[in-house]
Protein backbone atom coordinates (compact mmCIF):
# COMPACT_ATOMS: atom_id res chain seq x y z
CA UNK A 1 0.00 0.00 0.00
CA UNK A 2 1.31 3.43 -0.90
CA UNK A 3 1.16 6.06 1.83
CA UNK A 4 -0.75 9.23 1.01
CA UNK A 5 1.63 12.04 0.01
CA UNK A 6 2.46 14.50 2.79
CA UNK A 7 0.38 17.64 2.55
CA UNK A 8 2.25 20.87 1.90
CA UNK A 9 1.96 23.68 4.48
CA UNK A 10 -0.18 25.58 1.95
CA UNK A 11 -2.55 22.64 1.58
CA UNK A 12 -2.86 22.32 5.33
CA UNK A 13 -3.56 26.03 5.68
CA UNK A 14 -6.16 25.87 2.92
CA UNK A 15 -7.95 23.12 4.87
CA UNK A 16 -7.88 25.19 8.05
CA UNK A 17 -9.35 28.13 6.18
CA UNK A 18 -12.18 26.15 4.61
CA UNK A 19 -14.87 27.17 7.09
CA UNK A 20 -14.07 30.87 6.73
CA UNK A 21 -15.60 33.21 4.13
CA UNK A 22 -13.59 33.79 0.92
CA UNK A 23 -12.74 37.40 1.77
CA UNK A 24 -11.19 36.28 5.05
CA UNK A 25 -9.20 33.57 3.30
CA UNK A 26 -7.91 36.20 0.89
CA UNK A 27 -6.75 38.32 3.84
CA UNK A 28 -4.67 35.41 5.14
CA UNK A 29 -2.98 34.78 1.81
CA UNK A 30 -2.42 38.54 1.43
CA UNK A 31 -0.85 38.72 4.89
CA UNK A 32 1.51 35.89 4.07
CA UNK A 33 2.72 37.90 1.09
CA UNK A 34 2.80 41.41 2.55
CA UNK A 35 2.89 41.06 6.35
CA UNK A 36 1.38 44.46 7.09
CA UNK A 37 0.00 45.50 10.45
CA UNK A 38 -3.15 46.82 8.79
CA UNK A 39 -3.93 43.41 7.28
CA UNK A 40 -3.20 41.73 10.60
CA UNK A 41 -5.78 43.94 12.31
CA UNK A 42 -8.36 43.06 9.65
CA UNK A 43 -7.59 39.38 10.19
CA UNK A 44 -8.20 39.63 13.92
CA UNK A 45 -11.45 41.47 13.31
CA UNK A 46 -12.44 38.81 10.75
CA UNK A 47 -11.75 36.02 13.24
CA UNK A 48 -13.94 37.60 15.86
CA UNK A 49 -16.67 38.29 13.30
CA UNK A 50 -16.59 34.61 12.30
CA UNK A 51 -16.87 33.46 15.90
CA UNK A 52 -19.25 36.19 17.05
CA UNK A 53 -21.56 36.51 14.05
CA UNK A 54 -24.31 39.12 14.28
CA UNK A 55 -23.50 39.81 17.92
CA UNK A 56 -20.00 40.88 16.92
CA UNK A 57 -21.29 43.10 14.12
CA UNK A 58 -23.74 44.83 16.45
CA UNK A 59 -21.22 45.30 19.23
CA UNK A 60 -18.47 46.40 16.85
CA UNK A 61 -20.71 49.12 15.41
CA UNK A 62 -21.22 50.32 18.96
CA UNK A 63 -17.81 49.87 20.59
CA UNK A 64 -15.26 49.37 17.80
CA UNK A 65 -12.02 47.97 19.24
CA UNK A 66 -13.51 48.02 22.72
CA UNK A 67 -15.69 44.97 22.06
CA UNK A 68 -15.26 42.61 25.03
CA UNK A 69 -14.53 38.98 24.11
CA UNK A 70 -16.28 37.36 27.06
CA UNK A 71 -18.86 39.87 28.25
CA UNK A 72 -20.01 41.17 24.85
CA UNK A 73 -19.41 38.20 22.58
CA UNK A 74 -20.11 35.42 25.08
CA UNK A 75 -16.93 33.49 24.29
CA UNK A 76 -16.21 30.65 26.70
CA UNK A 77 -12.83 29.09 27.38
CA UNK A 78 -13.16 26.64 24.47
CA UNK A 79 -13.88 29.48 22.06
CA UNK A 80 -10.85 31.39 23.32
CA UNK A 81 -8.65 28.32 22.88
CA UNK A 82 -10.00 27.85 19.35
CA UNK A 83 -9.22 31.49 18.56
CA UNK A 84 -5.71 31.10 19.94
CA UNK A 85 -5.11 28.00 17.80
CA UNK A 86 -6.35 29.85 14.73
CA UNK A 87 -4.14 32.85 15.47
CA UNK A 88 -1.18 30.49 15.52
CA UNK A 89 -2.22 28.75 12.30
CA UNK A 90 -3.11 31.92 10.39
CA UNK A 91 -0.53 34.47 11.51
CA UNK A 92 2.06 32.31 13.27
CA UNK A 93 1.75 33.79 16.76
CA UNK A 94 1.31 31.61 19.84
CA UNK A 95 -1.09 32.88 22.48
CA UNK A 96 -0.44 31.12 25.77
CA UNK A 97 -3.31 30.49 28.14
CA UNK A 98 -1.65 32.78 30.67
CA UNK A 99 -1.82 35.61 28.12
CA UNK A 100 -5.61 35.56 28.01
CA UNK A 101 -6.28 37.48 31.22
CA UNK A 102 -4.55 40.46 29.56
CA UNK A 103 -6.60 40.12 26.38
CA UNK A 104 -10.08 41.36 27.14
CA UNK A 105 -11.07 43.25 23.99
CA UNK A 106 -10.70 43.15 20.22
CA UNK A 107 -8.18 45.96 20.58
CA UNK A 108 -6.18 43.99 23.15
CA UNK A 109 -6.02 40.99 20.80
CA UNK A 110 -4.98 43.14 17.87
CA UNK A 111 -2.29 44.84 19.97
CA UNK A 112 -0.99 41.54 21.35
CA UNK A 113 -0.61 39.99 17.90
CA UNK A 114 0.82 43.21 16.43
CA UNK A 115 3.48 43.45 19.13
CA UNK A 116 4.45 39.80 18.70
CA UNK A 117 4.49 40.09 14.91
CA UNK A 118 6.24 43.43 14.64
CA UNK A 119 8.41 43.76 17.76
CA UNK A 120 10.68 46.38 16.23
CA UNK A 121 7.76 48.65 15.39
CA UNK A 122 6.35 48.19 18.87
CA UNK A 123 9.69 49.15 20.44
CA UNK A 124 10.25 52.28 18.35
CA UNK B 1 -44.65 2.62 48.89
CA UNK B 2 -46.15 5.96 47.79
CA UNK B 3 -48.68 5.79 44.96
CA UNK B 4 -47.22 6.36 41.55
CA UNK B 5 -48.00 9.51 39.62
CA UNK B 6 -49.46 9.59 36.11
CA UNK B 7 -47.25 10.81 33.28
CA UNK B 8 -48.56 12.98 30.45
CA UNK B 9 -47.13 13.61 27.00
CA UNK B 10 -47.46 17.38 26.61
CA UNK B 11 -45.14 18.41 23.79
CA UNK B 12 -43.68 16.97 20.59
CA UNK B 13 -40.99 18.09 18.16
CA UNK B 14 -39.94 16.57 14.85
CA UNK B 15 -37.08 16.88 12.41
CA UNK B 16 -37.66 13.68 10.46
CA UNK B 17 -37.61 12.24 6.99
CA UNK B 18 -41.42 12.50 6.84
CA UNK B 19 -41.66 16.07 8.04
CA UNK B 20 -40.05 18.81 10.05
CA UNK B 21 -43.10 19.73 12.11
CA UNK B 22 -46.10 18.04 13.67
CA UNK B 23 -48.54 18.90 10.90
CA UNK B 24 -46.42 17.51 8.09
CA UNK B 25 -45.54 14.39 10.09
CA UNK B 26 -49.23 13.76 10.78
CA UNK B 27 -50.08 14.25 7.11
CA UNK B 28 -47.34 11.81 6.10
CA UNK B 29 -48.51 9.17 8.57
CA UNK B 30 -52.12 9.55 7.50
CA UNK B 31 -51.33 9.57 3.78
CA UNK B 32 -48.45 7.05 3.93
CA UNK B 33 -46.15 9.66 2.38
CA UNK B 34 -42.63 8.27 2.37
CA UNK B 35 -39.56 10.21 3.47
CA UNK B 36 -37.16 7.89 1.68
CA UNK B 37 -35.20 9.26 -1.27
CA UNK B 38 -32.04 8.68 -3.26
CA UNK B 39 -28.85 9.70 -1.50
CA UNK B 40 -25.27 9.65 -2.79
CA UNK B 41 -23.38 8.89 0.39
CA UNK B 42 -19.96 9.18 -1.22
CA UNK B 43 -20.70 11.64 -4.01
CA UNK B 44 -21.99 11.12 -7.56
CA UNK B 45 -18.71 9.67 -8.83
CA UNK B 46 -18.58 6.87 -6.30
CA UNK B 47 -21.74 4.75 -6.52
CA UNK B 48 -22.33 2.45 -3.57
CA UNK B 49 -24.49 -0.60 -3.06
CA UNK B 50 -26.60 1.51 -0.69
CA UNK B 51 -28.19 4.49 -2.40
CA UNK B 52 -31.33 5.46 -0.50
CA UNK B 53 -32.05 6.97 2.90
CA UNK B 54 -34.72 8.65 4.95
CA UNK B 55 -33.38 12.10 4.11
CA UNK B 56 -33.92 15.28 6.11
CA UNK B 57 -35.23 18.11 3.93
CA UNK B 58 -34.33 21.79 4.39
CA UNK B 59 -31.04 21.00 6.14
CA UNK B 60 -27.58 20.93 4.54
CA UNK B 61 -25.23 19.66 7.20
CA UNK B 62 -22.76 17.41 5.37
CA UNK B 63 -19.80 19.62 6.28
CA UNK B 64 -18.00 19.29 9.61
CA UNK B 65 -17.93 23.11 9.71
CA UNK B 66 -20.94 24.80 11.29
CA UNK B 67 -20.39 27.90 9.18
CA UNK B 68 -21.22 25.86 6.07
CA UNK B 69 -24.53 24.54 7.39
CA UNK B 70 -27.90 25.63 6.05
CA UNK B 71 -31.10 25.19 7.99
CA UNK B 72 -34.62 26.62 7.95
CA UNK B 73 -34.89 30.36 8.50
CA UNK B 74 -37.48 29.77 11.24
CA UNK B 75 -34.57 28.86 13.52
CA UNK B 76 -31.71 31.20 14.36
CA UNK B 77 -28.69 30.15 16.37
CA UNK B 78 -25.52 32.11 17.13
CA UNK B 79 -22.01 30.86 16.37
CA UNK B 80 -21.55 30.41 20.12
CA UNK B 81 -24.31 27.78 20.01
CA UNK B 82 -23.43 26.21 16.67
CA UNK B 83 -19.68 25.75 17.13
CA UNK B 84 -19.98 22.86 19.56
CA UNK B 85 -22.70 20.97 17.69
CA UNK B 86 -22.73 17.90 15.49
CA UNK B 87 -25.29 17.87 12.66
CA UNK B 88 -27.73 15.94 14.81
CA UNK B 89 -27.27 18.52 17.54
CA UNK B 90 -28.66 21.11 15.15
CA UNK B 91 -31.60 18.84 14.33
CA UNK B 92 -32.17 18.37 18.06
CA UNK B 93 -32.10 22.09 18.85
CA UNK B 94 -34.77 22.68 16.22
CA UNK B 95 -36.94 19.79 17.44
CA UNK B 96 -36.54 20.98 21.05
CA UNK B 97 -37.67 24.50 20.15
CA UNK B 98 -40.74 23.00 18.47
CA UNK B 99 -41.58 20.76 21.41
CA UNK B 100 -41.14 23.52 24.00
CA UNK B 101 -43.41 25.81 21.97
CA UNK B 102 -45.87 22.95 21.46
CA UNK B 103 -46.04 22.31 25.20
CA UNK B 104 -46.28 26.08 25.83
CA UNK B 105 -43.44 25.96 28.33
CA UNK B 106 -41.71 29.18 29.31
CA UNK B 107 -37.90 29.42 29.44
CA UNK B 108 -38.22 29.62 33.23
CA UNK B 109 -40.14 26.34 33.35
CA UNK B 110 -37.64 24.61 31.07
CA UNK B 111 -34.86 25.79 33.34
CA UNK B 112 -36.49 25.16 36.70
CA UNK B 113 -35.07 22.64 39.15
CA UNK B 114 -37.86 20.13 38.47
CA UNK B 115 -37.07 19.75 34.75
CA UNK B 116 -34.62 17.18 33.43
CA UNK B 117 -33.15 16.41 30.01
CA UNK B 118 -32.68 12.81 28.83
CA UNK B 119 -31.07 12.32 25.46
CA UNK B 120 -29.89 9.61 23.11
CA UNK B 121 -27.57 9.59 20.15
CA UNK B 122 -24.65 7.60 18.86
CA UNK B 123 -22.52 10.72 18.85
CA UNK B 124 -21.20 11.95 15.55
CA UNK B 125 -18.83 9.61 13.70
CA UNK B 126 -18.39 12.29 11.02
CA UNK B 127 -17.22 14.91 13.47
CA UNK B 128 -15.08 12.35 15.29
CA UNK B 129 -13.37 11.35 12.05
CA UNK B 130 -12.79 14.95 11.05
CA UNK B 131 -11.31 16.06 14.34
CA UNK B 132 -9.19 12.93 14.83
CA UNK B 133 -7.80 13.32 11.30
CA UNK B 134 -6.99 16.92 12.11
CA UNK B 135 -5.29 15.84 15.32
CA UNK B 136 -3.18 13.17 13.61
CA UNK B 137 -2.30 15.64 10.88
CA UNK B 138 -0.74 18.03 13.38
CA UNK B 139 2.86 17.36 14.51
CA UNK B 140 2.10 17.75 18.24
CA UNK B 141 -1.30 15.96 17.88
CA UNK B 142 -3.07 19.12 18.89
CA UNK B 143 -6.66 18.76 17.81
CA UNK B 144 -9.55 21.18 17.99
CA UNK B 145 -10.88 22.24 21.39
CA UNK B 146 -14.31 21.47 19.89
CA UNK B 147 -13.32 17.90 19.03
CA UNK B 148 -14.80 16.23 22.10
CA UNK B 149 -17.96 18.26 22.57
CA UNK B 150 -19.06 17.96 18.94
CA UNK B 151 -18.32 14.26 18.62
CA UNK B 152 -18.78 11.92 21.52
CA UNK B 153 -22.05 10.32 22.48
CA UNK B 154 -22.68 12.93 25.18
CA UNK B 155 -22.72 15.76 22.64
CA UNK B 156 -26.49 16.20 22.92
CA UNK B 157 -26.37 16.41 26.70
CA UNK B 158 -23.55 18.95 26.67
CA UNK B 159 -25.10 21.21 24.10
CA UNK B 160 -28.82 20.99 24.82
CA UNK B 161 -28.33 21.09 28.57
CA UNK B 162 -26.34 24.30 28.24
CA UNK B 163 -28.48 25.95 25.58
CA UNK B 164 -31.74 25.36 27.44
CA UNK B 165 -30.18 25.95 30.89
CA UNK B 166 -31.32 22.57 32.23
CA UNK B 167 -30.91 22.41 36.03
CA UNK B 168 -32.98 19.42 37.19
CA UNK B 169 -30.78 16.69 35.70
CA UNK B 170 -29.04 15.90 32.42
CA UNK B 171 -28.41 12.32 31.37
CA UNK B 172 -27.67 10.28 28.25
CA UNK B 173 -28.81 6.77 27.32
CA UNK B 174 -26.93 4.28 25.18
CA UNK B 175 -28.58 1.02 24.15
CA UNK B 176 -28.21 1.30 20.37
CA UNK B 177 -31.58 1.44 18.63
CA UNK B 178 -33.48 1.13 21.91
CA UNK B 179 -31.72 4.18 23.42
CA UNK B 180 -34.40 6.82 23.28
CA UNK B 181 -37.04 4.29 24.35
CA UNK B 182 -34.93 3.62 27.41
CA UNK B 183 -34.73 7.39 27.92
CA UNK B 184 -38.53 7.63 27.80
CA UNK B 185 -38.92 4.70 30.16
CA UNK B 186 -36.60 6.08 32.77
CA UNK B 187 -38.10 9.54 32.33
CA UNK B 188 -41.49 7.99 33.09
CA UNK B 189 -40.09 6.50 36.27
CA UNK B 190 -38.41 9.73 37.42
CA UNK B 191 -41.74 11.56 37.13
CA UNK B 192 -43.82 8.69 38.42
CA UNK B 193 -41.65 8.35 41.51
CA UNK B 194 -41.85 12.08 42.20
CA UNK B 195 -38.20 12.84 41.56
CA UNK B 196 -39.03 15.56 39.04
CA UNK B 197 -42.03 17.14 37.34
CA UNK B 198 -40.93 17.18 33.75
CA UNK B 199 -38.43 15.48 31.41
CA UNK B 200 -37.48 16.64 27.93
CA UNK B 201 -36.61 13.44 26.06
CA UNK B 202 -34.69 13.74 22.81
CA UNK B 203 -33.34 11.23 20.32
CA UNK B 204 -31.22 12.42 17.41
CA UNK B 205 -28.83 11.05 14.81
CA UNK B 206 -26.60 12.30 12.01
CA UNK B 207 -27.38 11.06 8.52
CA UNK B 208 -24.22 10.71 6.46
CA UNK B 209 -21.73 8.13 5.25
CA UNK B 210 -19.95 7.97 8.60
CA UNK B 211 -23.13 7.27 10.55
CA UNK B 212 -24.57 4.70 8.14
CA UNK B 213 -22.01 3.03 5.90
CA UNK B 214 -20.54 0.93 8.74
CA UNK B 215 -23.92 -0.84 8.76
CA UNK B 216 -23.46 -1.66 5.08
CA UNK B 217 -20.40 -3.69 6.02
CA UNK B 218 -22.59 -5.66 8.41
CA UNK B 219 -25.03 -6.42 5.55
CA UNK B 220 -27.71 -4.69 7.60
CA UNK B 221 -28.73 -2.09 4.98
CA UNK B 222 -31.07 -2.53 2.04
CA UNK B 223 -29.39 -2.67 -1.36
CA UNK B 224 -32.63 -1.78 -3.10
CA UNK B 225 -32.15 1.40 -5.14
CA UNK B 226 -35.86 2.18 -5.40
CA UNK B 227 -36.89 4.61 -2.65
CA UNK B 228 -40.48 3.44 -2.98
CA UNK B 229 -39.61 -0.16 -2.18
CA UNK B 230 -36.40 -0.27 -0.17
CA UNK B 231 -37.90 -0.13 3.34
CA UNK B 232 -40.58 -2.84 3.56
CA UNK B 233 -40.97 -4.09 7.12
CA UNK B 234 -42.55 -7.54 7.47
CA UNK B 235 -42.54 -8.07 3.69
CA UNK B 236 -41.03 -11.29 2.32
CA UNK B 237 -38.76 -9.37 -0.02
CA UNK B 238 -37.23 -7.09 2.61
CA UNK B 239 -33.43 -7.03 2.42
CA UNK B 240 -32.25 -4.69 5.16
CA UNK B 241 -33.01 -1.36 6.75
CA UNK B 242 -32.90 2.09 5.18
CA UNK B 243 -30.97 4.50 7.35
CA UNK B 244 -32.25 7.83 8.51
CA UNK B 245 -31.47 10.59 10.99
CA UNK B 246 -32.97 13.76 12.39
CA UNK B 247 -34.36 14.43 15.85
CA UNK B 248 -37.51 13.77 17.83
CA UNK B 249 -38.49 15.27 21.17
CA UNK B 250 -41.14 14.09 23.59
CA UNK B 251 -41.95 16.18 26.65
CA UNK B 252 -43.27 14.24 29.63
CA UNK B 253 -44.85 15.87 32.66
CA UNK B 254 -46.50 14.80 35.86
CA UNK B 255 -50.26 15.05 35.92
CA UNK B 256 -50.02 17.82 38.53
CA UNK B 257 -47.50 19.89 36.58
CA UNK B 258 -49.49 19.53 33.36
CA UNK B 259 -52.75 20.43 35.08
CA UNK B 260 -51.23 23.42 36.85
CA UNK B 261 -50.24 24.86 33.48
CA UNK B 262 -53.52 24.00 31.80
CA UNK B 263 -51.67 21.73 29.36
CA UNK B 264 -53.68 19.49 27.06
CA UNK B 265 -51.83 16.17 26.93
CA UNK B 266 -51.58 14.16 23.76
CA UNK B 267 -51.58 10.90 25.64
CA UNK B 268 -50.54 9.17 28.84
CA UNK B 269 -47.31 7.20 29.04
CA UNK B 270 -48.79 4.37 31.06
CA UNK B 271 -45.59 2.49 31.77
CA UNK B 272 -42.84 0.48 30.21
CA UNK B 273 -40.59 -2.53 30.52
CA UNK B 274 -37.33 -3.83 29.20
CA UNK B 275 -35.48 -7.09 28.71
CA UNK B 276 -32.31 -8.33 27.08
CA UNK B 277 -31.63 -11.27 24.81
CA UNK B 278 -28.21 -12.32 26.08
CA UNK B 279 -27.72 -13.87 22.68
CA UNK B 280 -25.68 -11.97 20.10
CA UNK B 281 -23.99 -8.61 19.63
CA UNK B 282 -26.08 -7.71 16.58
CA UNK B 283 -28.71 -10.38 15.87
CA UNK B 284 -31.92 -10.73 17.84
CA UNK B 285 -32.75 -14.04 19.44
CA UNK B 286 -34.48 -15.71 16.47
CA UNK B 287 -37.66 -16.65 18.33
CA UNK B 288 -38.08 -13.17 19.77
CA UNK B 289 -37.83 -14.47 23.32
CA UNK B 290 -36.31 -11.26 24.67
CA UNK B 291 -38.86 -8.98 23.05
CA UNK B 292 -41.72 -11.26 24.13
CA UNK B 293 -40.44 -10.99 27.69
CA UNK B 294 -40.39 -7.18 27.46
CA UNK B 295 -43.93 -7.20 26.02
CA UNK B 296 -45.24 -9.36 28.86
CA UNK B 297 -43.48 -7.23 31.44
CA UNK B 298 -44.90 -4.03 29.95
CA UNK B 299 -48.41 -5.47 30.08
CA UNK B 300 -47.90 -6.57 33.67
CA UNK B 301 -46.39 -3.22 34.69
CA UNK B 302 -49.49 -1.43 33.40
CA UNK B 303 -52.03 -3.99 34.62
CA UNK B 304 -53.03 -4.79 31.05
CA UNK B 305 -54.00 -8.00 29.26
CA UNK B 306 -53.05 -8.77 25.63
CA UNK B 307 -56.64 -8.11 24.55
CA UNK B 308 -56.43 -4.55 25.96
CA UNK B 309 -53.95 -3.51 23.30
CA UNK B 310 -55.36 -1.88 20.18
CA UNK B 311 -52.18 -1.12 18.25
CA UNK B 312 -48.50 -2.06 18.32
CA UNK B 313 -46.00 0.26 16.68
CA UNK B 314 -43.40 -2.36 15.82
CA UNK B 315 -39.67 -1.85 15.83
CA UNK B 316 -39.45 -3.82 12.54
CA UNK B 317 -36.68 -2.19 10.54
CA UNK B 318 -37.02 -4.29 7.38
CA UNK B 319 -34.17 -6.67 8.18
CA UNK B 320 -34.86 -10.36 7.53
CA UNK B 321 -33.90 -11.54 11.01
CA UNK B 322 -35.20 -8.65 13.12
CA UNK B 323 -38.68 -8.47 11.62
CA UNK B 324 -39.11 -12.22 11.85
CA UNK B 325 -38.09 -12.31 15.52
CA UNK B 326 -40.48 -9.48 16.32
CA UNK B 327 -43.33 -11.18 14.44
CA UNK B 328 -42.74 -14.37 16.42
CA UNK B 329 -42.71 -12.41 19.68
CA UNK B 330 -45.98 -10.70 18.79
CA UNK B 331 -47.56 -14.06 17.91
CA UNK B 332 -46.39 -15.50 21.18
CA UNK B 333 -47.76 -12.68 23.35
CA UNK B 334 -50.89 -11.74 21.40
CA UNK B 335 -52.03 -14.27 18.78
CA UNK B 336 -51.59 -17.29 21.06
CA UNK B 337 -53.65 -15.50 23.69
CA UNK B 338 -56.49 -14.71 21.33
CA UNK B 339 -55.56 -11.04 20.95
CA UNK B 340 -55.26 -9.36 17.55
CA UNK B 341 -53.98 -5.80 17.92
CA UNK B 342 -53.23 -3.87 14.77
CA UNK B 343 -49.49 -3.95 14.06
CA UNK B 344 -47.49 -1.63 11.83
CA UNK B 345 -43.96 -0.43 11.42
CA UNK B 346 -43.71 3.22 10.46
CA UNK B 347 -40.13 2.61 9.31
CA UNK B 348 -41.59 1.72 5.92
CA UNK B 349 -42.14 5.48 5.63
CA UNK B 350 -39.29 6.93 7.65
CA UNK B 351 -36.41 4.51 7.37
CA UNK B 352 -34.57 3.67 10.56
CA UNK B 353 -33.02 6.56 12.52
CA UNK B 354 -31.15 4.30 14.96
CA UNK B 355 -31.16 5.59 18.53
CA UNK B 356 -33.81 8.24 17.84
CA UNK B 357 -36.32 5.64 16.62
CA UNK B 358 -37.92 5.10 20.02
CA UNK B 359 -38.62 8.78 20.71
CA UNK B 360 -39.82 9.34 17.14
CA UNK B 361 -42.17 6.37 17.20
CA UNK B 362 -43.50 7.12 20.69
CA UNK B 363 -44.26 10.61 19.37
CA UNK B 364 -46.05 9.04 16.38
CA UNK B 365 -48.10 6.93 18.83
CA UNK B 366 -49.02 10.03 20.84
CA UNK B 367 -50.19 11.72 17.63
CA UNK B 368 -52.15 8.63 16.62
CA UNK B 369 -53.88 8.50 20.01
CA UNK B 370 -54.80 12.18 20.07
CA UNK B 371 -55.80 12.43 16.41
CA UNK B 372 -57.40 8.97 16.29
CA UNK B 373 -55.67 7.10 13.51
CA UNK B 374 -53.58 3.96 13.10
CA UNK B 375 -50.60 4.21 10.72
CA UNK B 376 -50.51 1.56 8.02
CA UNK B 377 -47.63 -0.59 6.78
CA UNK B 378 -46.07 1.10 3.78
CA UNK B 379 -44.64 -1.18 1.06
CA UNK B 380 -46.10 -4.32 2.56
CA UNK B 381 -47.13 -6.47 -0.40
CA UNK B 382 -46.58 -10.07 0.72
CA UNK B 383 -46.19 -10.51 4.48
CA UNK B 384 -43.53 -12.90 5.75
CA UNK B 385 -44.98 -16.26 6.71
CA UNK B 386 -43.91 -15.55 10.29
CA UNK B 387 -46.56 -12.82 10.32
CA UNK B 388 -49.47 -15.24 9.84
CA UNK B 389 -52.22 -14.23 12.23
CA UNK B 390 -50.95 -10.71 12.78
CA UNK B 391 -53.22 -7.82 11.80
CA UNK B 392 -51.05 -5.73 9.49
CA UNK B 393 -53.10 -2.91 7.97
CA UNK B 394 -51.74 -1.73 4.62
CA UNK B 395 -53.44 1.68 4.72
CA UNK B 396 -53.70 4.10 7.60
CA UNK B 397 -56.99 3.65 9.43
CA UNK B 398 -59.05 6.57 10.70
CA UNK B 399 -59.95 5.20 14.07
CA UNK B 400 -58.81 5.55 17.66
CA UNK B 401 -56.07 3.03 18.37
CA UNK B 402 -56.93 2.62 22.06
CA UNK B 403 -53.99 1.51 24.14
CA UNK B 404 -50.77 1.38 22.17
CA UNK B 405 -47.43 -0.36 22.60
CA UNK B 406 -44.25 0.96 21.00
CA UNK B 407 -41.46 -1.59 20.59
CA UNK B 408 -37.75 -0.92 20.27
CA UNK B 409 -34.84 -3.33 20.02
CA UNK B 410 -31.14 -2.60 19.77
CA UNK B 411 -27.82 -4.30 19.14
CA UNK B 412 -26.77 -6.46 22.02
CA UNK B 413 -30.36 -7.61 22.45
CA UNK B 414 -31.80 -4.63 24.33
CA UNK B 415 -35.58 -4.58 24.16
CA UNK B 416 -37.91 -1.83 25.38
CA UNK B 417 -41.70 -1.68 25.24
CA UNK B 418 -43.55 1.55 26.04
CA UNK B 419 -47.30 1.60 26.72
CA UNK B 420 -49.32 4.70 25.87
CA UNK B 421 -53.02 5.40 26.14
CA UNK B 422 -55.54 8.22 25.77
CA UNK B 423 -55.27 10.92 28.43
CA UNK B 424 -58.19 10.81 30.81
CA UNK B 425 -58.61 13.89 32.98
Amino acid sequence: MTAAPEKTPEEKLREKLEPFPPEFQELIWDYRRTRTAATLEKIVRGMLEYHGGDVFRTKYAEKQDGVLLVEDLGFDSLALVEISFQAEEFVGIVIQLEDFPKIKTLGDLQAFLREKSFPAAAAS
Amino acid sequence: MPSRRRVAVTGLGFITSIGNDRASVTASLRGLRSGIARKDFAGPDRPLAVSVAGTIREFEVDSPFWSKWKYPAAYRFTPNTLRSLAPHGLYALCAMEQAIADARLTPAQVSDEATMLFSSSAGSPMMMRHWLNTMHDTPDMRGSPMGVVTSISGTLNFNLGTHFKIRGGNCGFVSACASSSHALGYAHDEISLGRCERVLVVGAEDLNADSLMPFMSMKALSNCADPAKASRPFDRSRDGFVGSGGAAVVILESQDAAAARGAKPYAELLGWAQSSDGFNIAMPQPEGEGLARALRRALAACGLAPRDIGYVNAHATSTPQGDRAEAVALQEVFTKNGARPLVSSTKGLTGHPLSMAGAMEAAFCALAIRDEFVPGNANLDAPDEACAGLELPRATLSRAPGIVLSNSSGFGGSNVVLALGPWKS
